[in-house]
């Protein structure tokens, strides 16, 4: 009876020791290269590159500047007068009464700021990708 | 410089600092999916794999695990997407009532006859020999020294099922040394 008992707790710490010296296997020589090569290719790198809206956005505004350079070429003499008359009507009265003048020019322009920063983060981008 | 500089330095892009943690990391989570899969060439890709979405989830590691121990949950789930019965073995594990099952490591070193180291080596044969889940556990516990919680934190099981999955291992080996006694 005591040599089984014995028995069974010689076996129980032989069990014991054994998983206890169960060898670690190190990892393949060159492993840890290899991993940094992987991870040096997985990285996503964000790239530089236009996509075909900053193109069309970019011939659109030189257009435009264009366009406006030769439309005031067009403009006939009188017209020019008339628009310089009236600016200064304008002017003039924006100097006697100036809050409301400029409560529109300050609007006008956070408008078409806002209008603009819509146009260009909205735009379509690229997108970085990872291999 | 300690590893939660290295880490900080890596999350920032810095390879370099991340390859020192791969470098004090590789053998044990090679190991662990060594002995989990049981195949060098498959337990290669999965650890090369487990260190790559380690690196690209660098930003997401909040580091209230260990950085081997989130290593090693990444490794066991890549063993489950790979071998989905590896899992479901594990979870059909009846628990069993257990009694705290208490490593008497420190009384091991009871000699035992010339036939020790003999002995030693059959056992281990017999542990790679054990289905890859009982030997994932074993590899857990008696490798990397994780407690019961941790293993069944890395793993997703019950403690309950882990400390079974462990016993069973356990049994299977016991059962392996009386056979051998009787041969002899």
């Amino acid at each position: 009876m005591t040599s089984a008992h014995e028995n069974g707790q010689k076996n129980y710490f032989e069990l014991e020791d054994a998983l206890q010296t169960y060898p670690i296997t190190p990892a393949p020589a060159g492993f840890s290269k290899k991993v940094i090569d992987k991870v040096r290719t997985s990285t996503p790198k964000l790239q530089f590159r236009l996509s075909w809206f900053d193109y069309a956005l970019t011939f659109f505004s030189t257009s435009m500047v264009g366009l406006a350079l030769i439309l005031w070429q067009l403009i006939p003499t009188q017209w020019i007068m008339l628009v310089r008359f009236q600016a200064f009507i304008l002017w003039e009265r924006s100097m006697r009464f100036p809050y409301k003048p400029n409560l529109f020019a300050g609007c006008t322009l956070a408008i078409l700021a806002i209008l603009f920063a819509l146009v260009f983060f909205k735009r379509p981008r690229f997108v970085a990708s990872s291999q | 410089m300690d590893e939660a500089d290295l880490i900080k330095r890596a999350r920032s892009g810095d390879t370099d600092a991340f390859e020192v943690l791969v470098i004090e990391n590789q053998d044990f989570v090679y190991n662990l999916a060594l002995r989990t899969l049981g195949n060098a060439v498959e337990a290669e890709d999965v650890a090369q794999d487990a260190f790559v979405r380690a690196w690209l989830a660098l930003p997401k590691f909040r580091q209230q695990a260990k950085f081997r121990t989130w290593l090693y949950r990444i490794v066991v789930n890549l063993c489950y997407n790979r071998f989905p019965h590896l899992r479901r073995e594990l979870v059909i594990l009846v628990d069993e009532d257990i009694a705290d099952i208490s490593d008497v490591a420190k009384e091991s070193d009871i000699v035992f006859g010339i036939e020790r180291s003999e002995r030693r080596a059959f056992l281990h044969r017999q542990i790679d020999d054990l289905p890859d889940h009982y030997r994932m556990l074993v590899s857990l516990r008696y490798q990397d020294e994780l407690s019961y919680n941790e293993i069944a934190t890395i793993t997703n099981l019950p403690i309950g099922t882990v400390k079974t999955g462990l016993f069973r291992a356990k049994d299977r080996l016991r059962k392996a040394i009386l056979e051998l006694e009787e041969i002899f």
